[in-house]
């Protein structure tokens, strides 16, 4: 399947980078913080982009970690859709401040309800986080997260460490991974002990 | 009675006089002077406006000249709502921070199962739960996972999801950087609620000045050298508004019209000392009526002082005339005809007063006892008391003589007010069905356009209008609970309809004790609920043991005490619940369920369904302004008694037919003339109109007591002539300032009186007549 074969190149891909970082003493810290401005001013230069999206909660409550696939579409700099094919069809449009989330429910009818962002603080620090990474804005992500990069470009991976009351909004970590302005991988800590991992690929 | 009694009884009355009025408690409750209820929803609703929690509410506005500036204004506001939190003088203060709520969100998940509505026997079955983990799992891959995730091993049912899709059926209110925005980004809003009821107007302005501090401190604090500015909005600031503006109005006015008054006095009669001895009439009826006031009533009312003296300011008259028209000591005749006008004079304007008191509005009634016993006082003090301490009379006389020599000249005027008097009367027919205005804005101290800021706020807030209500009220909290329960599905259904778009009932949050009992009867033993989840769990993705703090949460619910109003207090919903389930006077307790975007269209349906199910849906506009337009009906029959007194007082007296009549003609023609001049250049009449023409006829029927029945000889009849048209022209002056004020309760008082003292003069000369000699 070309998720799993995908997911398999970018933890590879991941791992390679990591073994060469980890025997380069020489990528000091103003390298890393360098990098860490050349990566976002890439993320910047993508501008609006649809991908497909797959996601994979692993938790206790769970036996087998459940998937669901859609596309991601953001529009610098505030216009985020999240469009879920399967396990069912669910339109979540965060533009700005309002939510609207639209979701079929079994007997095909279509449900649409609104809320303001700053009222589900758990979704909007998700929101925010990766609205400002698609958007290359590093400043606001420093203010929420202490960032830590873990492996340079091309192929890169970024750590992010809440900086106030670490754990208030459900995350105590996340992690990134990529190749150049691409993002191929979000995985989400949560204080429940859940990973949520996001993969991220050219939609078809 | 010897001389030197006469003077210690006034010595002694107004001694008593003064301690009455000095320990009488000084009220500026503002609901006075609105209409008493008439039917019990209007008793609730009269109730709320003067006491309830809506009427404690400020809106507050933190507004920047730019959107771009949003930020500073979210600071502002976000330290502000802390520092109301620390100021005595409010009781809770909220800007729409999350955290805020979070408490609230906690109440209401420990209390899930006796709050929701999915809690029922079949719930708990396997069936029942492999339906809820269905759904559950469904929830977990979708967008809003990350709320539900935390949640979902105590409450996989989603009791929670439930609950709080029922009580939050509007969309919440616009956020930006933790703090609600009005839609233009401008204007950051905070919430507040005073500690102190809205009608304690003291009270109140003392809150808002501590506001202001407090905003002032925020500034500098979060925002030092920014550019933004504070707006209030609400019932309490209003009122503190209101009274300021009545205040500032009617002090400069009365400085000005004492100085004009004073100045033309001097000028004619040039007497400094009547000058001085001018004011005792008036201030001994003031005082005497002040004194009446606070036996009677046990407070007086700011609105009663300010008023009253304009009322009564017509006694200045009195001593006009008993300077003017005093004849000879000697001359009993002469003086037994003045005091006989002077009587007359003042029979009929008390009368006048008596339909004030008759109005129903307890300010007014106040107003009007005050006015009658001040006039009486008055003219008693002018009769018996002024005499001996004026200066000797200095005779002055008009330059000219009326009626006049050329009898065509009054011909002519007859005929000039027959023809006013006629298009009055067509202008007043013309606009019938529209010529009284009821609407709540026409009488309100500041006049239209006071409510943009808060409606305005209150849109952009998404709190709940404060237009429409539906009310219930029964003997106990547990039966009026279960009356909003039964009305539940009828508001839903009427919901679905369309009539509505969202409604907030109390049952809600604080469901029945009853309904609560069922509730933790449907919650199966632990054992029972065990064997059905493991039943439910065992087809579905979800782990064995992943729910069981659902199963220790809903054995804990299941033995746990029901909730009751003190659950909640002290945060937001403790508010809501506060403000939405009152304990009455009576001991019986209302429920008011507040609803938003009622579609006027589909509002009798609503209401119908609504009283179909022994509640009562409340139009404040609309009802506040029915009971206005009651109380005006009211007012019209007072009045029109009040005029029909006067008539009997004037036969009863004159004994003449044709005097009596021609002095009526004259009062009537003043009073439809006004009317009419009101019509036409004020658009429409309102109470105010209508208590002010009571005035009209008052004073109209003072200038036809002395015009209709002139003295055969002409220099007394010059004298009495000068005294009226002096009089005149001082009621004119203090009528004709008073139509200059913004405030509209001025303005419209002003208005009317000083048109009507004009066609009151003209109306009597028009009738003026010479008495027969053998009379």
């Amino acid at each position: 399947m070309t998720d799993r074969r995908l997911l398999l190149r970018a933890l590879l891909g991941a791992l390679a980078v990591h073994g060469w970082a980890a025997t380069s003493p020489a990528w000091a810290q103003a390298d890393r913080a360098a990098d860490l401005e050349k990566l976002f001013a890439l993320f910047a230069a993508q501008g609006e982009r649809r991908k497909a999206f797959v996601e994979r909660r692993h938790s206790i409550l769970f036996r087998n970690p459940p998937e669901t696939r859609g596309t991601l579409y953001f529009k610098p700099p505030a216009l985020l859709e999240r469009d879920a094919i399967s396990p069912r069809r669910e339109t979540v449009r965060i533009n700005a401040e309002s939510v609207t989330l639209r979701t079929e429910g079994d007997d095909g009818k279509v449900v649409e309800r609104k809320a303001s962002l700053a009222t589900i603080p758990q979704l909007a620090n998700l929101v925010l986080t990766i609205r400002a990474t698609l958007a290359g804005d590093l400043a606001t992500l420093r203010r929420m997260y202490l960032i830590d990069m873990k492996q340079p470009l091309p192929r890169w991976r970024i750590e992010l460490a809440p900086i106030d009351d670490p754990g208030a909004n459900g995350v105590n970590a996340i992690s990134m991974a990529g190749e150049g302005g691409e993002v191929h991988r979000i995985e989400f800590t949560e204080t429940s002990g859940d990973r949520t991992e996001l993969l991220l690929s050219a939609a078809r | 009675m010897s001389v030197i009694r006469r003077w210690l009884v006034l010595l002694a009355a107004v001694v008593v006089c003064g301690w009455l009025v000095a320990r009488a408690p000084i009220a500026t409750d503002i609901a006075a002077f609105l209409p008493g209820p008439a039917t019990p929803e209007q008793r609730l609703l009269a109730e709320q406006l003067r006491d309830g929690i809506a009427a404690r509410l400020v809106l507050i506005g933190v507004s920047v000249p730019d959107a771009a500036q949003a930020q500073s204004a979210a600071r502002v506001a976000a330290v502000l709502t802390q520092r109301l939190r620390a100021d005595p003088h409010f009781t809770f203060a909220v800007s729409g921070d999350a955290r805020d709520f979070e408490r609230d969100r906690v109440l209401l998940f420990e209390a899930r199962y006796l709050l929701s509505p999915q809690v029922t026997p079949a719930e708990f079955t396997p069936q029942g739960l492999g339906a809820a983990l269905k759904r559950l799992e469904q929830r977990l891959t979708s967008a809003l996972a990350p709320l539900v995730r935390p949640m979902a091993p105590m409450d996989p049912t989603g009791e929670m999801i439930a609950l709080i899709e029922r009580i939050a059926q509007r969309p919440p209110p616009r956020t930006q950087h933790g703090v609600w925005f009005t839609v233009d980004g401008r204007t950051a809003i905070v919430l507040a609620q005073t500690r102190n009821p809205g009608f304690n107007i003291e009270a109140q302005e003392q809150a808002q000045r501590a506001l202001q501090a407090a905003f002032a401190a925020s500034r500098d604090e979060a925002a030092p050298g920014a550019n933004v500015s504070l707006e209030l909005a609400g019932p309490g600031v209003f009122a503190v508004e209101s009274r300021a503006r009545i205040q500032r109005d009617a002090r400069r006015l009365s400085i000005l019209a004492t100085v004009l008054i004073a100045g033309l006095l001097l000028l004619v009669l040039r007497s400094p000392r009547f000058l001085l001895l001018a004011a005792v009439p008036v201030g001994t009826g003031a005082l005497a009526g002040l004194a009446v006031i606070a036996a009677a009533f046990g407070e007086i009312h700011s609105i009663t002082l300010g008023f009253g003296l304009t009322l009564i300011g017509e006694a200045v008259d009195y001593a006009i005339y008993v300077h003017l028209q005093r004849a000879a000591p000697d001359d009993r005749k002469g003086n037994a005809r003045l005091w006989r006008a002077l009587l007359l004079a003042v029979l009929s304007s008390a009368a006048g007063f008596l339909a004030m008191i008759l109005s129903g509005f307890r300010g007014l009634t106040q107003l009007g006892v005050f006015s009658l016993v001040g006039i009486i006082v008055s003219g008693a003090v002018a009769r018996y008391y002024l005499p001996a301490l004026l200066p000797p009379p200095r005779p002055r006389m008009l330059p000219f003589d009326w009626p006049p020599a050329r009898p065509a000249l009054q011909r002519g005027l007859q005929v000039l007010l027959v023809v006013v008097v006629v298009l009055s009367v067509v202008q007043i027919a013309a606009r019938a069905p529209a010529v009284w205005t009821d609407s709540l804005s026409s009488i309100s101290p500041l006049g239209a356009g006071s409510g943009e800021l808060d409606a305005r706020l209150r849109g952009d807030a998404a709190l709940p209008e404060v237009r429409w209500l539906i009310a219930l009220e029964r003997p106990t909290q547990q039966e009026a609970l279960e009356q909003a329960e039964a009305l539940r599905p009828v508001l839903e259904q009427q919901r679905q309809a369309g009539a509505l778009v969202a409604f907030d009932s109390p049952a809600d949050i604080l469901p029945s004790e009853r309904m609560q009992r069922a509730r933790q009867a449907a919650l199966p033993e632990q054992s029972a609920l065990q064997d059905a989840l493991s039943k439910a769990v065992a087809p579905t993705n979800f782990s064995p043991d992943a729910f069981a703090p659902f199963v220790t949460a809903v054995e804990a619910a299941r033995k746990a005490p029901l909730l009751a109003p003190a659950y909640y207090a002290g945060g937001g919903l403790g508010q809501r619940l506060a403000a939405q389930l009152v304990q009455r006077p009576g001991g019986t307790t209302a429920v008011l369920i507040t609803v938003h975007g009622v579609d006027a269209d589909r509002a009798p349906q609503l209401r119908a369904a609504v009283k179909a199910q022994g509640a009562a849906l409340i139009d404040l506009k609309e009802d506040v302004e029915a009971l206005l337009a009651d109380y005006r009906r009211t007012a019209v029959w007072a009045a029109l008694a009040g005029g029909a007194l006067i008539v009997v007082l004037l036969a009863a007296q004159l004994r003449s037919a044709r005097l009596v009549s021609r002095m009526c003609v004259a009062i009537a023609a003043a009073v439809v003339i006004t009317a009419g001049a009101l019509v036409r250049f004020e658009g429409s009449l309102t109470l105010f109109h209508l208590v002010a023409l009571l005035l009209v006829a008052g004073i109209g029927s003072n200038y036809a007591i002395f015009l209709c029945r002139l003295a055969a000889d002409s220099t007394t009849r010059r004298t009495t002539l000068a005294s009226v048209l002096l009089a005149c022209a001082t009621t004119f002056i203090a009528f004709a300032l008073l139509s200059t004020s913004t405030t509209p309760v001025l303005h419209m008082i002003g208005t009317t009186v000083g048109i009507g003292t004009l066609a009151g003069l003209a109306a009597s000369a028009a009738c003026a007549a010479v008495e027969s000699p053998t009379a």
